[in-house]
């Protein structure tokens, strides 16, 4: 009889370098046992040719990585599983410079004076990482890379404000990557409302300062009092009601915005994305089935239309929003989705997304926008809503009032962090007792909201509003004058400024 | 005093805010705040509209989202 082993050995770590595939489902040893799934599995297609498009020349595979999230999985699920699921995983690191093994080597153990530049040489060509799960359906776990840059290949602008710095430490180097985290739900854990969740709450838990939940924690908070599904684990999915339950329980507000309009649709969308707060978004796809749980994390923009109402005399900014960029974990990280119009029956127009692969116009997807789940600091307490009902009076004054502009002047609103405000001051072309009035004279709420009143060429004026109040009405801190504000013009907005309750900075 | 002045009295110290809606001091101020006044009342239609976006029916709050893969 041979012995019975005790106790466990160490794992070992292996850094492999290998050139970026062409087929990146290489990287991946088929799974046994997977007949109902398909293989590769769509995540993983979609990501090898997300890296396609970012130049990706080089895989760095660490064997073994102890992942926050996942080990919480474990702990949560697996751990009680028939099979024995390890508790760790591998890390895929992506870099757009080739280089191949030795040249690695050079570069972990080279002379103590080059290893400045060749973190420089690292830093510069990384592309970010993604965690890779043991689970045969179910691979992608945290996965950070960057966005696709500025500009689309048809012209479009791209703008993400919900991305964050993440530090990764590889091999003695610390490198850092900009982008908003992406996984894969793995049905155990976490569904598509989970994992949607856990990206929006890691931009703006992580600037708020506040821990930032597991999947496993996001799906233990938000059944914790309402279970509709009959039990928590395995994921069942979640309701809104849920959601918001698991964004209290991380010490942030839901605000839950009902699809309404394209166009106000249009304009919450532009409003949140561009003050950094990431909303998930309810689905209902065209094609039938379950509702669907994406998280919104950054804007597509075309031209501005001019105002179509004779009446009125200002344009609305959310008119240049095209589209919009998802985590969607049926697909993977920032993938583009066109906003449009769909007739659903004679009388019902709905907000729709076209959900397309990257680089490419192949169409994954039509779905209808059902409501917005946003994650906001709790004293957040001025919603967009409430923020416009004031800014488009303010702007449509203004139109009329500097009529020179020709209808052109143009409504924006957002949230900016009254520390920030403070700071893109001094670029406003203020007087020094202005700029010194907004800088030490003015007390600013956390955040505070801004009606952005501008023409083409520039602003003219903002808006400051108290974001803790619950009304735009009466929370007016200060109108402040921006460089395009013609000269003559700032009587009249003296004028706004004291009918609002609100110090005039010029 | 008698109780009519003492209402009166009273009344004045109650306010909503600190500071009261001011009287417009200038022929500008009275066009502008009219222009103000006359705006709010152009974008009604399209406030309105945004406002349906506050009232959650039930079926977007229970509505449960699970999408396999």
């Amino acid at each position: 009889m041979s012995p019975v082993p005790l106790g466990q050995d160490y794992p070992r770590l292996e850094i492999t370098v290998v050139a970026f595939p062409a087929q990146f489902s290489a990287l991946f040893v088929r799974p046994a046992g997977l007949v109902e799934s398909e293989w590769p599995a769509t995540q993983i297609t979609y990501l090898g040719e997300y890296l396609l498009q970012l130049g990706c020349q080089t895989v760095v595979v660490e064997s073994h990585y102890v992942d926050r999230d996942y080990i919480s999985d474990v702990a949560a699920f697996y751990s009680r599983s028939l099979r024995a699921y390890q508790n760790y995983c591998y890390r895929l690191h992506f870099f757009k410079e080739a280089f191949d093994q030795k040249r690695w080597g050079d570069l972990v153990v080279g002379e103590s004076h080059s290893r400045p530049a060749n973190l420089t040489f690292l830093q510069t060509t990384y592309l970010g990482f993604c965690v890779v799960r043991p689970l045969a359906g179910s691979p992608i776990g945290r996965t950070v890379v960057p966005t696709l840059g500025s500009q689309s290949a048809s012209g479009h602008r791209r703008q993400f404000a919900t991305l964050r710095d993440y530090v990764v430490h590889l091999a003695g180097f610390e490198l850092r990557v900009q982008g908003l985290g992406f996984q894969q739900q793995d049905q155990g854990v976490s569904a598509c409302a989970t994992t949607a969740l856990w990206s929006a709450i890691h931009g703006i838990a992580h600037r708020e300062g506040l821990s930032i939940p597991t999947p496993a924690d996001i799906t233990q908070a938000a059944s914790r009092y309402f279970l509709p599904g009959g039990r928590a684990l395995p994921s069942e999915g979640l309701t809104v009601h849920q959601m918001c339950e698991a964004i209290r329980a991380s010490e942030l507000a839901p605000l839950v915005v009902p699809s309404i309009s394209v166009s106000s649709d249009k304009a919450q969308l532009l409003s949140y994305l561009s003050s950094g707060f990431a909303p998930v978004l309810a689905l209902q796809p065209l094609q039938g089935g379950s509702g669907h749980a994406v998280c919104a994390v950054g804007i597509k923009l075309g031209s501005m239309e001019p105002q179509s109402d004779p009446n009125l005399h200002f344009r609305d900014a959310s008119t240049a929003l095209l589209g919009i960029y998802i985590h969607d974990d049926r697909l993977g990280p920032y993938a583009s989705a066109d906003v449009y119009s769909y007739t659903q029956t004679v009388d019902k127009i709905r907000t729709a997304l076209r959900i397309t692969w990257p680089g490419q116009d192949v169409e994954a997807e039509h779905a209808v926008l059902l409501s917005m789940v946003v994650p906001v600091p709790t004293k957040l307490r001025l919603s967009v809503t409430r923020m416009r009902e004031l800014g488009l009076a303010i702007a449509e004054s203004a139109g009329q009032i500097y009529s020179q502009f020709n209808r052109a002047v143009t409504l924006t609103t957002r949230y900016r962090k009254g520390t920030e405000y403070r700071e893109l001051a001094a670029s406003f072309g203020l007087s020094g007792d202005g700029l010194y009035k907004v800088t030490c004279g003015l007390v600013l709420s956390r955040y505070v909201g801004v009606i952005e009143i501008t023409v083409p060429d520039g602003p003219l004026f903002d808006v400051l509003l108290d974001a803790t109040e619950t009304n735009a009405n009466p929370a007016a801190l200060a109108c402040v004058r921006r460089h395009l504000l013609p000269k003559g013009g700032e009587s009249a907005l003296a004028a706004i400024a004291l009918k609002l309750g609100a110090v005039l900075i010029a | 005093m008698s109780d009519k002045q003492n209402s009166v009295a009273c009344k004045s110290i109650v306010a909503p805010s600190v500071h009261a809606q001011p009287e417009p001091e200038s022929g500008e101020q009275a066009r502008v705040w009219a222009v103000l006044e006359q705006a709010r009342q152009n974008v009604k239609p399209i406030v309105n509209k945004e406002k349906e976006a506050e009232v959650l029916p039930d079926e977007v709050l229970n509505l449960r989202l699970k999408t396999d893969k």
